[in-house]
């Protein structure tokens, strides 16, 4: 505390120098344990010290930013010098700004210390079970972490921050594997607070585990149809994420383009879809509580009933545009559970694919979309047919929003989002 | 300047284990103008020191953001007491990294930073060029980028040494709509191996790309979607080297093949049309330097070309230290960590096909109904082999000649299924080094290529 406290007041003391009214710091000091588990043993331990200063400040409605690591008097004065120099070779601007908080924020969550030894043995008997439950399953590296940060943010406009967080978090790499026959890269991350119930219980892992499995047996898929496509909740989410980068991010809104710059309070998608962007909420362990500008983070809904109710934006292009800042960086997606078992879900899908990942480039901005889908398995007549390869999904993320057919009972809550399974219409699916 | 404060440490590594002490600093720039506003414009350091140990097997890996002899004894100790930890809980240990040179590798090149004013300069002057001279956009992003390291490494039984990577890369986005009102958009970008000055010093390189990105965003915005299915496609040679790196280079990194991928059985096999050799280059190909040229790596391991597949045969692998033992084979220096707090696993460097004997204009021609792609984003691999990789513009080809531009789209195929259909190679190189890897961590790498003809799925309508 009083090393960041001292670095703080020292930046402090070197920006009211240089007259510099208007600055938003983080100091901020980490420790991450880290253990690798991979070719059957627990091949590689990491013990990581971090720390980090950020300097952003506004002089004469100019703004610069600087970033270092280092905590000595010599790196802040030049990194203070950086930050101002930065600033000055940039074009003034009236929309540069701080937001500002009422009052100041401290916050003490999650798991401070770790136990190794708890995570050693929580990770040797994950590795165990997987082997003996799952022994069609290649686990090819397996990491478990506990992070530690504390972090002191200062804003001129109003506010300072005192924030200390701890988490552990697993990510697991493994394939279906038999003999020969190697099944598609698989991936799942947890970040979760308690050591108590073992890993194999996390949101998602087994159901990803068994689906590694499943994906040993193909199903031929050699047509082009339009047809139903379930999304994981993995992948449910990068595809939310996709739409809201593609359509209410920084870029869209501030170049005025693509399909959603004139549907603030409008309808979006389906009305059956409601999103949150929530870090505050008790089931997110991953997640930003300063944004950029300097605001605490409050939960707010992107979408409401299937009508977009804010842009994913700073306080820079709301000023650009006079549309309303976001409350937050956008952490901790959450679409609430859905009324359809997913069992029910298959059931109703004529022709069409259970998806647990798409490989894909970055969606253009008119939101058209197409990648491969991995992970994925084949439904024809309400019954999941085999697992398909070199099969491409394609499809408008802007259209697609609006074809939502059902949503899941079923919720993973990985800590840093939850989702259900949701079940979309009118997906271009093509085998080779 | 970034000084060396580790050197005199290498006096504490534990002579029982074999340890490699880094010390490195990352520096990124970074500055962009969207639409003229300047909504970026940052400058970072980030800079430490870490200690990697193995022993019988296992490794424990520390890292402190300081640089300083003291932090170079905490990390040492904490590294040491880690792989210690480990070792306690193996069943059974193995022996020591097999030996390898020791020597001293000096810098190839030094980085040179550029203020941040001449950077900002830079943008604008590349923005102002695009505003005055192509008024129908409906937006522009210009984004220049600069992520440079440098590293001193010193090891207990390997080489010592300084190297340095500079690298800046400048983006050139714009956006056009279609009849119908829909945006498209299209990214040029330049990257060099050098510093600012030496890098975009005349802008007649600068203006070349602008006026390309240009056309191309004008065809885009008149363009049609791709038609899905199993096509002909001659790739363009930014495109052949994303086939390079993705569907190739990811399958055959040894730390994958251990893991399961699909070139683990087929060493030694033919995976490919004759026509087809690939090479990770270390640093120097046909007679000078490429892409980002790496001389040694952060196990302290000389860096040596991986010949992967040649004339359609799969050669090789690309190593550390540990999976060189393990599969009987010397390393060939592809270990490399993204930032001072980042263990060193297996990268690809500058992952290239080679060029063939075939002239590009020729394999237009040659293709009745097909398609020609020319600019790549991401992509994605599998140990599978089935890859994927976004296309972000690309033209029809109808009867051997160019037709209209086609959309963002997506193409995949199994690397070693793709590889056969290659029937055609052009005879040039392009070399692109504006790549960023993930595999646990980001690493810069290089790929590229000649035209090549071949089959795979397209994505599309």
């Amino acid at each position: 505390m009083e090393k960041l406290q001292d670095v703080l007041t020292y930046v402090k003391n070197l920006l009211q120098e240089k007259n510099v009214n208007q600055a938003l710091l983080s100091i901020e000091e980490s420790n991450t344990r880290e253990l690798t588990y991979e070719n059957g043993e627990c091949s590689l331990l990491r013990t990581l010290f971090g720390q980090t200063v950020g300097i952003n400040i506004i002089k004469n409605q100019k703004n610069g930013k600087s970033q270092i690591n280092d905590f000595s008097k010599e790196a802040l004065k030049t990194a203070v010098e950086t930050a101002l120099s930065s600033a000055e070779a940039g074009d003034a601007d009236v929309a540069y700004a701080f937001a500002k908080n009422e009052e100041d924020l401290s916050i003490c969550e999650g798991v401070l210390d770790s136990d190794m030894e708890k995570l050693l043995e929580r990770v040797k008997e994950l590795a165990h079970t997987i082997k003996k439950e799952y022994p069609k399953v290649q686990l090819i590296q397996l990491i478990a972490s506990h992070s530690y940060t504390h972090r002191l943010v200062h804003n001129s406009n109003g506010g300072d921050a005192d924030i200390r967080q701890g988490h552990y978090g697993i990510s697991l790499e493994f394939a279906g594997n038999d003999n020969d026959k190697t099944a598609g890269l698989a991936g799942h991350f947890v970040a979760f607070e308690s050591l108590d119930k073992p890993l194999i219980e996390l949101d998602g892992v087994r159901t990803c585990l068994q689906s590694a499995v499943d994906e040993l047996h193909l199903a031929e898929l050699t047509d082009k149809f339009e047809g139903k496509v379930i999304f994981r909740p993995d992948c449910a989410s990068q595809i939310l994420a996709f739409a809201i980068n593609c359509f209410a991010s920084t870029q869209p809104v501030l170049s005025k383009t693509g399909p959603w710059i004139e549907k603030l309070d409008k309808q979006v998608a389906s009305d059956n879809l409601t999103v949150k962007l929530a870090p505050m909420d008790e089931r997110i362990f991953e997640k930003s509580l300063v944004t950029a500008d300097g605001a605490w983070s409050k939960d707010y809904t992107i979408i409401d009933k299937g009508v977009l109710k804010q842009f994913d934006i700073g306080l820079y292009v709301s000023n650009k545009t006079g549309f309303k800042p976001a409350p937050n960086d956008g952490s901790g997606m959450i679409v609430e559970a859905g009324d359809t078992a997913l069992n029910d879900m298959i059931k109703n899908v004529k022709r069409g694919l259970l998806v647990g990942s798409i490989s894909a480039g970055r969606p253009s901005g008119n939101g058209e979309l197409s990648g491969v889908a991995k992970n994925s398995f084949y439904i024809e007549d309400g019954e999941i047919v085999g697992a398909v390869n070199e099969t491409m999904i394609s499809m408008n993320l802007a259209e697609l929003v609006h074809n939502i057919d059902a949503i899941s009972r079923e919720v993973w809550n990985t800590g840093s989002y939850c989702m259900p399974y949701l079940c979309f219409d009118g997906v271009n699916i093509s085998g080779k | 300047m970034f000084n060396d404060v580790i050197k005199e440490k290498k006096s504490l590594f534990d002579t029982s284990v074999q340890t490699v002490l880094r010390q490195q600093q990352n520096r990124e720039r970074r500055v962009i103008l969207m639409n003229g506003n300047l909504v970026t414009n940052v400058r970072t350091e980030s800079s430490g020191i870490c200690g990697n140990v193995y022993q019988n097997g296992v490794r424990g890996f520390s890292s402190i953001a300081e640089c300083s002899g003291e932090a170079a004894e905490k990390v040492l100790k904490a590294a040491t007491e880690n792989a210690a930890l480990l070792n306690g809980h193996l069943d059974t240990p193995k022996a020591a990294y097999s030996k390898t040179s020791q020597g001293i590798a000096i810098p190839n090149r030094l980085i040179e930073d550029a203020t941040q004013k001449q950077i900002i300069e830079l943008c604008k002057k590349v923005d102002s060029y695009v505003a005055e001279h192509y008024k129908d956009l409906v937006s522009r992003l210009i984004m220049y980028r600069e992520d440079s390291m440098e590293k001193y490494i010193y090891t207990s039984d390997a080489n010592d040494g300084h190297v340095s990577y500079p690298r800046c890369m400048l983006y050139i986005g714009m956006t056009k709509t279609t009849k119908e009102g829909q945006p498209v958009e299209v990214f040029g970008s330049i990257s060099v191996s050098a510093g600012l000055e030496k890098a975009f010093s005349n802008f007649e390189i600068i203006r070349k790309e602008i006026e390309k990105t240009y056309k191309q965003v004008s065809d885009k915005a008149e363009g049609t979607y791709a038609d899905a299915g199993y096509k002909t496609v001659i790739l363009h040679p930014d495109v052949a080297g994303m086939i390079a790196h993705e569907a190739v280079g990811h399958t055959v990194e040894a730390d994958l093949v251990r893991g399961g991928s699909v070139a683990g059985p087929n060493l030694n096999k033919q995976v490919a049309s004759e026509l087809v050799n690939i090479v990770d280059f270390a640093h120097t190909a046909f007679g000078k330097d490429i892409g980002i040229p790496v001389y040694l790596d952060d196990e302290g391991i000389v860096a040596k070309d991986a010949v992967l597949i040649e004339n359609g045969i799969l050669k090789s692998y690309m190593h550390n230290r540990e999976s060189a033992d393990f599969y009987g084979v010397e390393p060939t220096g592809n270990a490399r960590g993204w930032a001072f707090s980042d263990e060193p696993i297996i990268r690809m460097r500058n992952t290239m096909v080679l060029p063939g004997k075939d002239k590009l204009e020729d394999m237009i021609a040659s293709v009745e109904n097909g398609y020609y792609l020319t600019s790549t984003g991401n992509g994605q691999a599998d140990l599978t082999g089935e890859f994927m990789f976004g296309i972000n513009m690309g033209y029809e080809i109808k009867n051997g000649k160019l037709g209209k531009a086609i959309l963002d789209t997506t193409v995949s195929g199994v690397a070693f299924d793709m590889l056969k259909t290659v029937d055609m190679v052009s005879d040039e190189l392009v070399v692109n080094a504006a790549g960023t890897c993930g595999k646990k961590q980001p690493m810069s790498v290089s790929m590229g290529g000649p035209a090549i003809r071949c089959k795979l799925m397209i994505g599309g309508r």
